[in-house]
């Protein structure tokens, strides 16, 4: 009934995904180094926390693929794939956070403004590995018979699918947009990471019925692993927002 | 342990550890800087 989008040989599709995710790689420091041009003492990190944040959350998620199957084969460390590591994610955001809490306490760099970059440049890197994932046919969507319904034939499945991937690619640009424009403004300064934690726990929650890869539901039970996760930065993200309101307003009271 | 309890737990433990990096102004650490806003 809807006119199918069928995207080109796998071949082609693969190239595609190699070639954004490494733009989406080059625009998490170009965009942040953007930010923080006028801030020679962020800047100065910002390579040393980029390159560190590569190569942590490289290693963070071989690692835990490793272990969650019982070290067998896995993914080439270093590899632009990461992002499509089953288990792998949790364990590359976990030594990503850390390696970036050791280096800003080393360096002693103020952690607010250079997590506001990095939300921004996050966002903006995030969505070009998404419209990679709709590139290669990753990350896929549930069967869908409403409009722009994507077919990956080439790869043997001639199910429309929901082009969740171009949907979270949108997300990550508007959270992107909104918080630039928010950085721009001088507005929620220091805030910007807890902002980008509520609104992808909040969406992340939402768009998972849209998904069809990776959904492992938490113990049988309705929500998926990645829901959870994002109901706790959600939670975490607005308890943060909420008390740090109450103390502005007590001090200005 | 049910999927219900283990939500709520970690949802618990997620405003916990909300309240002690609100209460430690970890968003502030490190060196000197501009105030937030």
């Amino acid at each position: 009934m809807w006119p199918e989008i069928y995207l080109p040989g796998a071949d082609i599709s693969f190239r595609t995904y190699q070639l954004l995710n490494v733009a989406g790689w080059v625009a998490f420091p170009v965009v942040g180094l953007a930010l923080t041009r006028s801030r020679p003492d962020l800047s100065r990190y910002w390579w040393w926390l980029f390159l560190g944040s590569v190569v942590s959350y490289s290693v963070g998620s071989s690692a835990v693929y490793r272990l969650l199957n019982d070290g067998d084969g896995g993914p080439v460390w270093l590899e632009f794939r990461t992002q499509a590591v089953p288990g792998g994610y949790y364990g590359g955001a976990l030594l990503f956070l850390a390696w970036t809490s050791a280096t800003i306490l080393a360096c002693r760099i103020r952690a607010y403004p250079f997590l506001d970059a990095f939300a921004i440049a996050f966002s903006a890197s995030q969505a070009f590995a998404k419209a990679a994932c709709l590139a290669a046919g990753c990350c896929y969507g549930a069967p869908w018979d409403g409009p722009l319904g994507l077919a990956y034939c080439a790869q043997g499945d001639p199910t429309p699918r929901f082009p969740i991937q171009a949907a979270e690619a949108g997300l990550h640009l508007l959270t992107a947009l909104c918080l630039g424009l928010l950085y721009a403004r001088g507005k929620m300064k220091g805030r910007l990471i807890l902002l980008l934690g509520a609104a992808y726990g909040a969406w992340r929650l939402g768009v998972e019925p849209f998904r069809a890869k990776h959904a492992q539901p938490l113990l049988g039970g309705p929500l998926t692993t990645k829901q959870v996760a994002g109901l706790l930065v959600l939670a975490f993200s607005l308890t943060y927002l909420l008390l740090d309101f109450m103390a502005s307003r007590r001090k200005r009271g | 342990m049910s999927w219900a309890a283990v939500v709520i737990l970690g949802v618990l433990l997620a405003m916990g550890a909300a309240f002690v990096a609100q209460r430690l102004d970890l968003l502030r650490m490190g060196g000197p800087g501009d105030d937030v806003a």
